[in-house]
């Protein structure tokens, strides 16, 4: 049984279909990457899987259960972190707040227990360990609008992963980002799935999708055009067209 | 006791605007949702405790109660509004229900129209009437229930759920924050605690009328809470006491107080929009260093 599941996914803005019959499959302790160009509508599918947009049709699986149809809270509590493409950290909020926000929602958000002190020992060390994993834990006090756009992409993976997610998702996580801080990443990612967390990857950066993907599936006008193992991607020439355009790959 | 009485009655006065000005900030100042109505639900609290006393012969203390509650159900409907409508259209939509709400009490005949309801008695306890004094302390009380209410929140699960719900409801609700679930908590509670102000209001007065609850009362009580600073406990508070002391002294403020607070609020936007006491104010940055010199030779000996 996969880990996501998608069925015949169609999600429609009015008259544009930004994602049209996409069936698509993580196992469990994969790094998938979504890739396409621009406009292709990975973002929307994300949006989709994460509850943000309703689906149009078709039907979204979890660990073997549906979850089209739930409230985003609903799903990353389920076990779907995410990131999204511009990034949306808690700007007033220090980062330790802006993670165990996260992890108060998940493991203190019943009737009762969200009336329990968040900032104890105990769970600020929590939101230290989650900051120290992405570099951040000597700013820990900080508000998270004072940092860097490089750093504020960390803290939102941290804040994903203050959830203890079973499935993490990043779009575009290398986006405005230095090489170095790239190669970081990539290691955070591998140590991550190394831990046990599946992660679903939507990247524009090629060489960071190649060198960490287990498996590629690439969007173009919301249908899915390929899939493969990146060998696979990288030598298909619907990808190549898809990328460059006609008269490259005609050539 | 010898406070003399004027002094009395302003303490309680204050003391009820510092309610209404915190019960508000939970709405406004910690979850972020506009409220501009927030006197309709200080009056639904007064009329629930007038009606249940002089018509129903309930105990004070009953119906202070169900003042609180009742405020607090029509408040989580409010809440239930919030979740269907942009910012923009919640913040008219409060501003509808309290005009409806006074007009209601306005045309009416069960809440006595235009003429109010009068006799309204006084909480007892052991046998004993309330005097003024009585009243300071029942203030008082409620004042400190309030403050302890929104010091719970301050640093709970819960408070920091509804932070994050105002910084990004997006972002909240992928951080497995249930927004609606509590977007619609905060409003109850909020308007629950106006509520339990509008009840020992409407005992003190003994008298009340449908325009003790209009709409300038509303943009007064968010005045107060904006000037001292949202989201913070301390800023409300400070807002309320200077707003109400205000008027006191200088008398003139009273006939042009809608003119002064709109006035107010359009500045402390432009100048420190997070209020005289808020985060990052002016002033709680100057005290901040003022500790920190003092603390330093402290620290080197
Ligand atoms: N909320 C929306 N309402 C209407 N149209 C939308 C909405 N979101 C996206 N679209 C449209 O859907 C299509 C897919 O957009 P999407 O953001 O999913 O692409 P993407 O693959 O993530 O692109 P990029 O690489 O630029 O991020 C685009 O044509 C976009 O304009
Ligand atoms: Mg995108």
């Amino acid at each position: 049984m996969p880990l996501l599941e998608t069925r015949g996914l169609c999600k429609q803005f009015g008259g544009l279909q930004a994602v049209k019959d996409v069936n698509l499959r993580v196992e469990a302790g994969e790094i998938v990457g979504i890739i396409g160009p621009n406009g292709a509508g990975k973002s929307t599918l994300f949006n989709t899987i994460c509850g943000v947009y309703r689906p149009s049709s078709g039907e979204i699986w979890f660990a073997g259960r549906p979850i089209h149809g739930l409230r985003p809270n609903r799903i990353a509590r389920l076990g779907i972190g995410r990131t999204f493409q511009a990034s949306r950290p808690f700007q007033q909020l220090s980062l330790e707040a802006n993670v165990l926000s996260a992890y108060g929602a998940r493991f203190h958000g019943g009737w009762r227990a969200m009336w329990g002190r968040a900032f104890t020992p105990q769970h600020r060390e929590r939101a230290r360990a989650l900051l120290e994993l992405v570099g951040l834990a000597e700013h820990a006090q900080t508000e998270a609008r004072h940092l860097s756009l490089g750093l504020q992409r960390r803290l939102e993976i941290a804040r994903a992963l203050a959830l203890e997610p079973r499935l993490l998702m990043l779009d575009e996580p290398a986006a405005g980002i230095s090489h170095e801080e790239g190669q970081q990443l990539m290691a955070l990612i591998r140590k991550l799935r190394d831990k046990g967390t599946t992660v679903l990857l939507i990247e524009h950066n090629m060489q960071m999708v190649m060198n960490l993907c287990d498996r590629i599936e690439v969007l173009n006008y919301g249908v899915q055009i390929a899939a493969g193992t990146p060998g696979d991607i990288a030598r298909h020439p619907d990808v190549i067209e898809a990328y460059l355009g006609k008269e490259v790959a005609g050539a | 006791m010898a406070i003399p009485a004027y002094y009395v009655t302003v303490g309680i006065v204050t003391g009820i605007y510092i309610i209404l000005a915190l019960s508000l900030n939970i709405i406004t100042g910690f979850a972020g949702q506009p409220n501009l109505g927030h006197a309709a639900f200080f009056g639904i609290g007064a009329y629930t405790l007038a009606i249940l006393t002089t018509q129903f012969g309930m105990s004070f203390w009953l119906a202070l109660l169900a003042a609180a509650v009742a405020s607090g159900a029509v408040g989580s409907i409010l809440g239930l509004i919030s979740l269907r409508v942009r910012e923009d259209f919640l913040a008219i939509t409060t501003i509808g229900i309290n005009f409806v709400v006074v007009s209601i009490f306005l045309y009416h005949p069960f809440f006595g129209q235009a003429f109010g309801i009068g006799g309204i008695p006084a909480p007892s306890l052991f046998g004993v009437a309330f005097g003024r004094t009585g009243f300071l302390a029942l203030v008082a009380a409620a004042v400190l229930l309030v403050v302890w209410v929104s010091r719970r929140i301050e640093g709970s699960w819960f408070g920091l759920a509804l932070e994050s719900l105002r910084e990004d409801e997006a972002a909240a609700e992928a951080a497995g924050i249930d927004t609606r679930r509590f977007k619609v908590i905060a409003f109850t509670l909020g308007t629950a605690l106006a509520g339990l102000a509008g009840g020992i209001y409407a005992s003190f007065m003994t008298f009340i009328s449908p325009g003790d609850f209009t709409f300038p009362l509303s943009i007064t009580i968010l005045c107060m809470a904006v000037v001292g600073g949202l989201g913070t406990i301390r800023g409300p508070v400070a807002g309320a006491v200077i707003l109400s002391l205000a008027p006191e002294i200088f008398r003139f403020v009273m006939d042009y107080r809608l003119l002064v607070y709109g006035g107010l609020l359009v500045l402390m936007m432009r100048v420190q929009p997070t209020g005289l006491l808020g985060r990052d104010s002016v002033l709680v940055r100057r005290w901040q260093r003022l500790i920190a010199h003092r603390r330093r030779p402290l620290s080197a000996s």
